[in-house]
């Protein structure tokens, strides 16, 4: 298995002058792994989503480096030095197949509607081009041919939204209740393809049933990609997370400790 | 028949600033950019200065219109580096200071009454010529514009403008696509002062002052946000009534004219905001 982030033994998060967390774990780093799930775990105030805030380049950690990774190559180094509030999340979110994330309070931009708020996720880079958009040629292309690969990824769009429920696709996003723009959120993510996804309590006010149906989906989504995509995911519920992840990161008493719940041979 | 035409050319100039305010600097990047009417301002400071004080003649007077955009632009990096370290509403002072001091440096340049007796290129002499280039840039603006919503930058600003972290959770890079937003709506603007400089065959730096931006910003209230039909019609509606105003103040009361449209405008301002928020053509609110 390739390693996606590794998180320096040394890593230590401060906020304001005061311990938050630190890792422990024999020396060893925390390895973030392709094909994997990871569960975080612990009581509120115990820096869970400070920890995905840093993951993402949103924060900065007072010691250590965390070293992203692609095919074995390092892309991007993240410590106190290179570590800039402005574009390290940006860089961050470009990274290998893309990283990609939720946060707590579910924000999409309200304007959009449905399928737009899934296929803005997916959305190609190399598109925003200033001379793209300025050569009328492109946008005539847009409106007279949509290519196959876009209407594939429209019917796919639509297909995930109708598994939720979600009949009416025109619907704007501001159109919707805070549960549903929630689970538009995780439905997001999970068409997004990227390499790594953040989720940040993905099932906070989430139905049951619903709850049940992501987290096959998520199951789905790493052992699909040939076992490429990973997941980090914050829950409090201890069951969901035992049901779902590989592995499960405690954070207690400023610590992060590894509860190795399933090893290999348990998975098969 | 020479009256309509001269209302005709002012709107279409009037209608190509507004166009850059409204669809393209608030429109794209949701920041209100009150002081934009500096960059009209520098367009046409530039066109004075090439043809007043270095006599630019005949073909070379094309130049100013080329050069005011190219001028624009380099100023317009002062906000667009500004956004790195400042949004929302603190770019509203950034943009009101800059209008301040580009007037200041358009009283300074060409006096207190602004420069007088631009001369026009050759083939832009008569109002219908000039006229026809304004509705042709316009034209092209609005185009743009109407294809722009099918093209995968549309949603990219939407998310840009309403959600800045999220944008840069799904790797937007938010600055750049600002920046160009703000540059381009700049060098726009730099044209449409360019153009209006030859109109009006002068500078006057009253039409650059705070007033006028405000009035402006009030206007693509009015309008709507990011909607072109909007555009039109506000910018239609403010040549009429100034010309309205013009008319009945003419004479003894002129100096009476700015000051009322101010008021009318500010009410205007009030009152689009309180009944609808919208604009009368826009789909969104400010």
């Amino acid at each position: 298995m390739d390693t996606i982030i590794k998180i320096e033994s040394n890593l230590t998060f401060e906020y304001s002058n005061q311990l938050l967390f630190k890792i422990d774990n024999n020396n060893l780093p925390l390895l973030v792994e392709q094909g994997k799930i990871y569960g975080i775990y612990g009581p509120n105030g115990s820096g869970k989503s400070t920890f995905i805030n840093l993951l993402n380049g949103f924060v900065c950690q007072s010691e250590g480096e965390i070293i992203y990774y692609s095919q074995n190559k390092v892309t991007y180094i993240l410590n106190k030095t290179n570590f800039s509030s402005l574009f390290s999340p940006i860089i961050i979110s470009n990274l290998n197949g893309g990283i990609r994330r939720i946060f707590q309070k579910p924000s999409i931009a309200s304007e959009l509607n449905l399928i737009e708020a899934l296929i803005s996720v997916r959305r190609n880079a190399k598109k925003d081009g200033l001379f793209d958009f300025l050569n009328p040629f492109n946008l005539i292309k847009g409106i007279v041919l949509q290519s196959t690969k876009e209407k594939n990824e429209i019917n796919e769009a639509i297909n995930l939204l109708l598994e939720f429920g979600f009949l009416n696709t025109n619907k704007k996003i501001s159109e919707l209740s805070f549960g549903q723009i929630k689970l538009i959120s995780v439905l997001q993510m999970l068409f997004s393809k990227a390499s790594l996804i953040l989720l940040d309590e993905p099932f906070s006010n989430i139905y049951e049933d619903t709850i049940r149906q992501l987290i096959l989906k998520l199951k789905k989504y790493t052992s699909e990609s040939q076992g490429t995509n990973s997941i980090i995911i914050i829950e409090h519920k201890r069951d969901y997370l035992e049901e779902l992840a590989d592995e499960i990161w405690t954070f207690n008493d400023k610590k992060i400790m590894i509860e190795n719940k399933k090893n290999g041979n348990d998975k098969n | 028949m020479d009256l309509l035409l001269s209302l005709l050319t002012k709107f279409f100039i009037y209608a190509i600033f507004l166009f850059s305010l409204n669809n393209i600097v608030i429109g794209k990047t949701g920041y209100w950019a009150i002081g934009h009417i500096a960059y009209f301002a520098i367009g046409a400071l530039f066109t004075g200065v090439i043809t007043v004080i270095f006599h630019f003649t005949g073909y070379y007077i094309y130049l100013a219109l080329f050069g005011s955009i190219i001028i624009s632009i380099i100023f317009s990096l002062i906000p667009a580096l500004s956004i790195l370290r400042l949004r929302g509403d603190f770019f509203i002072f950034v943009s009101i200071t800059i209008n301040e001091l580009i007037k200041l440096l358009v009283e300074l340049i060409s006096g207190p009454s602004g420069f007088s007796n631009i001369p026009r290129p050759p083939g832009l002499t008569t109002d219908l010529s000039l006229m026809c280039l304004s509705s042709i840039i316009f034209l092209i603006l609005v185009l743009y514009a109407s294809i722009f919503k099918y093209h995968n930058l549309n949603y990219i600003t939407t998310i840009v403008r309403q959600n800045e972290e999220l944008a840069k959770v799904m790797g937007i890079n938010v600055y750049y696509i600002r920046s160009i937003f703000i540059i381009l709506g700049c060098a726009t603007a730099g044209a449409a002062g360019s153009l209006f400089a030859f109109y009006s065959n002068s500078t006057d730096p009253q039409r650059f002052n705070i007033n006028e931006a405000v009035i402006l910003f009030a206007l693509c209230a009015f309008g709507g946000i990011d909607s072109i039909r909007g555009t039109i019609i506000a910018s239609m509606f403010y040549v009429l009534i100034l010309f309205v105003l013009e008319s009945i103040f003419k004479g003894l009361f002129q100096i009476y004219t700015t000051n009322i449209t101010s008021i009318i405008f500010g009410l205007i301002l009030i009152f689009s905001i309180n009944f609808f928020p919208q604009g009368i053509m826009g789909k969104r609110g400010l």
